[in-house]
């Protein structure tokens, strides 16, 4: 058995010790999950390292998989940090341990070198997660949006696996590697391939969020509960990428005048009804949602340049989009305790309520927008370059000015939370303590955002170093 | 080669029953059809080779799956939808939009598989399966062990109710049961001879 | 007339196609949306069983088997988030899933 696959086994036990402490000692479920995802950093760290493939590709360990496995981790461990006041409440065993089952997925997508192993990781995340949405279950919301959800998802596998079943039609092999040969070669029938392309992609773009699929995200995004909402948008993201680069960056890699005009519209499209959609949204969660509708358009400029580099910006885009929503939804989530509200209104006297939150909250503002030294300055900037490199130069065009539209709909919060006299909702809340480690790592994380804006050489470097040898040369 | 006369059976018969999942207004039909479907495909399953999954999806789909959607069905206020005005305003272009997929479909597919199959090599089709899902598929295996574990939980975290109030045996604290916790001793006093009752603090306690 | 794996894959796509259909017209109760995705799902196992038949090879056919203990987690999630929904709501009409504007 491969070394590399320890950090798995120990988040797929891990479900299953807090599945079982959540039935005797429920308050001790949090810290057990804490401490062994924290153990599977180390462990994903050590063991890293040591890459192949095995089993004829279904499990496959590479640079790349050594880079998104850490980050999915510590992303997974912050988000369960911010959600823990809110989700106290609900079955602490059965929440946690849905949350790992999700992580194990994006573990096992993370490490797909074979479209079998792409699907069944997948599909441990999404199940969970739509579980994870209806685990309020008196919240009348939370269970129409996980309907919403799941009636999509399920759609969305079907179209993914309808795509892959002709792949695997058409090349005989369901092993990416072999797959990308067969499809590069002259045998492969060419309306059959854009058949089969055509609804993997729609699949995928589903799971990304990317418009025109991305009816389900401004709903469930609305619906769910916070918690839940900042997990669905934090780490999942990242998968959903990991998807795209594997199966049409690593399966499909020969077939690029096939898939790249589709991903020039979908990032077009999104980036679109993202900065356009927002605009006029009065509820975060929801404004958010179409923040991540647009942010998704912007990783896919960069993805659509089919090489390492253009695939290493994506990376570094989603890497950088993960610690912003994050941090972003982790002041959402202690808004929420505090004042019982999602209305932006009401986020209004937010800065003399609570400095360092309203400061936490700016900063990340401004760097959804894309302000000059912050982290998504940075990502943008990369994107962008990777599509111009790629000879999309008009779509990068485009792209620079529907990020300044978007740019309105982030200052307008910031401007609420600064300019605008409070409401009733947060003048009259009673005082709510915040828990010393969530203001501690929700400070860091805003740290992260202005830190690795400055300086952003180590990460980029990993980024690009992660790709290396990710496609099969030509 | 496949055998066209069952073949073209079966598949009449799957693709109606489809049109019946999908045109009934009684989701009782609905799933009936779908039974029918399922059984259908199998055996068109069957003619192709698949003999282990065929059984298995007629015995699972059919027998499991089935069930507890009829379970749902029965559960849920089913109300015999009037088949709304958007249904009916929509249907002429809903169908248009599905001809032209299809046709663009089957169009694409046209000569991705011509020709005869392979025969399987000989010995049984489920010892082959069940070798290769033992061995090289151990992996996905186990993966499909753990979503199932992810099925029971979150199925039973959403859909069970403790209810107060109810009475039921609990067999586990039946059994831990001590003699203390049932029988006391009492000292009676002597009985009297004029035969009066016993003292009302002398009545035997037992729970 | 031969019949060969092809024909099964023009059944496979007439079924997909009217389940994929079937989910856009339906407006009236989810359950019927989640018997659509069966249908599709079904569709996907017919391509692949005949693809296998087709290279003579058995992947595809283990291919099934699990894609077959997903659909069935999958229906069993489903009809979870169902039952919670109908006792908050009522009712599981289509056109009722509107409190959060789509």
């Amino acid at each position: 058995m491969p070394l590399a696959m320890s950090g798995l086994i120990l988040v797929a036990l891990a479900a299953c010790a807090v599945l079982l402490l959540g039935l005797f000692r429920p308050q001790l479920a949090y810290p057990a999950t804490q401490v062994f995802l924290a153990a599977a950093v180390v462990v994903e760290l050590m063991t890293g390292t040591s890459s192949g493939h095995w089993w004829g590709g279904l499990f496959v360990q590479d640079a790349f998989a050594a880079f998104i496995k850490p980050v999915l981790l510590v992303v997974s461990m912050a988000v369960f940090l911010y959600g823990r006041p809110m989700v106290s409440r609900w079955p602490q065993g059965e929440y946690y341990t849905l949350g790992l089952l999700a992580v194990a997925g994006m573990l096992i997508l993370t490490s797909a070198g074979h479209l079998l192993t792409l699907f069944l990781g997948l599909e441990l995340m999404s199940l969970a997660l739509y579980a994870m949405v209806a685990l309020d279950r008196d919240n009348d919301m939370a269970s129409e949006a996980a309907m919403k959800y799941f009636m999509l998802g399920g759609l969305s596998s079907g179209m993914l696996l309808y795509g892959f079943s002709l792949l695997y039609g058409i090349t005989g092999t369901m092993n990416l590697q072999a797959m990308a040969l067969a499809l590069g070669g002259a045998g492969a029938p060419g309306s059959a391939v854009v058949v089969a392309l055509t609804f993997a992609l729609a699949g995928t773009a589903f799971k990304l969020g990317v418009a025109p699929f991305h009816m389900w995200l401004p709903d469930v995004y609305e619906g769910s509960p916070a918690a839940v909402t900042l997990f669905v948008g934090a780490a999942p993201k990242v998968a959903a990428l990991v998807l795209l680069a594997r199966l049409v960056g690593q399966g499909a890699q020969a077939n690029l005048a096939i898939w790249q005009p589709a991903l020039m519209v979908l990032a077009l499209v999104s980036m679109a009804v993202g900065s356009f959609g927002a605009l006029w949204q009065q509820n975060i969660k929801r404004l958010l949602a179409y923040s991540a509708i647009a942010h998704m358009g912007f990783v896919l400029l960069g993805a659509l340049a089919g090489s390492e580099a253009g695939y290493g910006a994506s990376i570094f885009y989603m890497t950088s989009y993960a610690v912003m929503s994050t941090a972003a939804f982790g002041v959402v989530l202690v808004v929420c305790q505090m004042a019982q509200t999602e209305r932006i209104a009401d986020y209004a006297g937010l800065a003399e309520r609570s400095p360092w939150l309203a400061a936490v909250m700016m900063l990340t503002m401004f760097s959804l927008a894309g302000v000059p030294p912050l982290l998504g300055f940075m990502a943008k900037l990369e994107v962008i370059r990777a599509a111009v490199g790629a000879g999309a130069v008009r779509l990068a065009v485009l792209a620079v000015l529907l990020s300044v539209v978007a740019a309105f709909y982030y200052l307008r919060v910031v401007k609420v939370m600064y300019m605008d006299a409070p409401t009733v909702a947060l003048g009259r809340s009673p005082d709510v303590t915040v828990p010393a480690d969530i203001k501690l790592v929700l400070g860091l994380n805003g740290a992260m955002i202005l830190l690795l804006g400055m300086m952003p050489g180590h990460v980029l470097h990993w980024c690009q170093q992660a790709l290396r040898g990710f496609l099969l040369p030509s | 080669m496949l055998p066209a006369l069952p073949f073209y059976l079966a598949s009449a018969f799957l693709i109606g029953a489809s049109l019946g999942v999908v045109g009934s207004r009684n989701p009782v039909y609905a799933a009936l059809f779908l039974v029918l479907a399922f059984v259908s495909a199998a055996v068109l399953w069957l003619l192709a080779g698949a003999e282990f999954l065929a059984m298995a999806l007629v015995v699972v789909y059919v027998g499991a799956v089935m069930v507890l959607f009829l379970f749902v069905v029965m559960m849920i206020d089913v109300r015999l939808a009037v088949l709304h005005r958007s249904f009916v305003r929509y249907l002429p272009l809903g169908v248009l939009v599905a001809v032209a997929m299809m046709v663009q479909i089957i169009a694409a597919l046209r000569g991705l598989a011509q020709g005869a199959g392979h025969a399987f090599p000989e010995g049984g089709n489920t010892e082959a399966l069940g070798t290769l899902i033992y061995t090289r598929f151990l992996y996905p295996f186990e993966i499909a062990g753990l979503i199932l574990l992810l099925a029971i939980v979150a199925a039973i975290a959403l859909t069970l109710r403790r209810r107060e109030g109810t009475r039921h045996q609990d067999p586990g604290r039946q059994v831990l049961v001590r003699k203390q916790d049932r029988l006391r001793l009492w000292r009676l006093p002597p009985h009297q001879a004029s035969g009066e009752q016993l003292p009302a603090s002398a009545q035997r306690e037992d729970t | 007339m031969n019949v060969g794996a092809g024909h099964l894959l023009v059944v496979a796509a007439v079924v997909f196609a009217i389940a994929v259909a079937g989910f856009f017209l339906n407006r009236r109760n989810v359950l019927l949306l989640l018997m659509a995705i069966e249908l599709i799902l079904l569709a996907v196992n017919t391509n692949l069983v005949a693809f296998a038949y087709q290279h003579g090879d058995l992947t595809g056919q283990a291919v099934v088997f699990f894609v077959l203990t997903v659909a069935a987690a999958e229906s069993a999630i489903g009809l979870a988030i169902l039952v919670t929904l109908f006792r908050n709501r009522g009712s599981i009409d289509v056109e009722e899933l509107g409190r959060l504007k789509g």
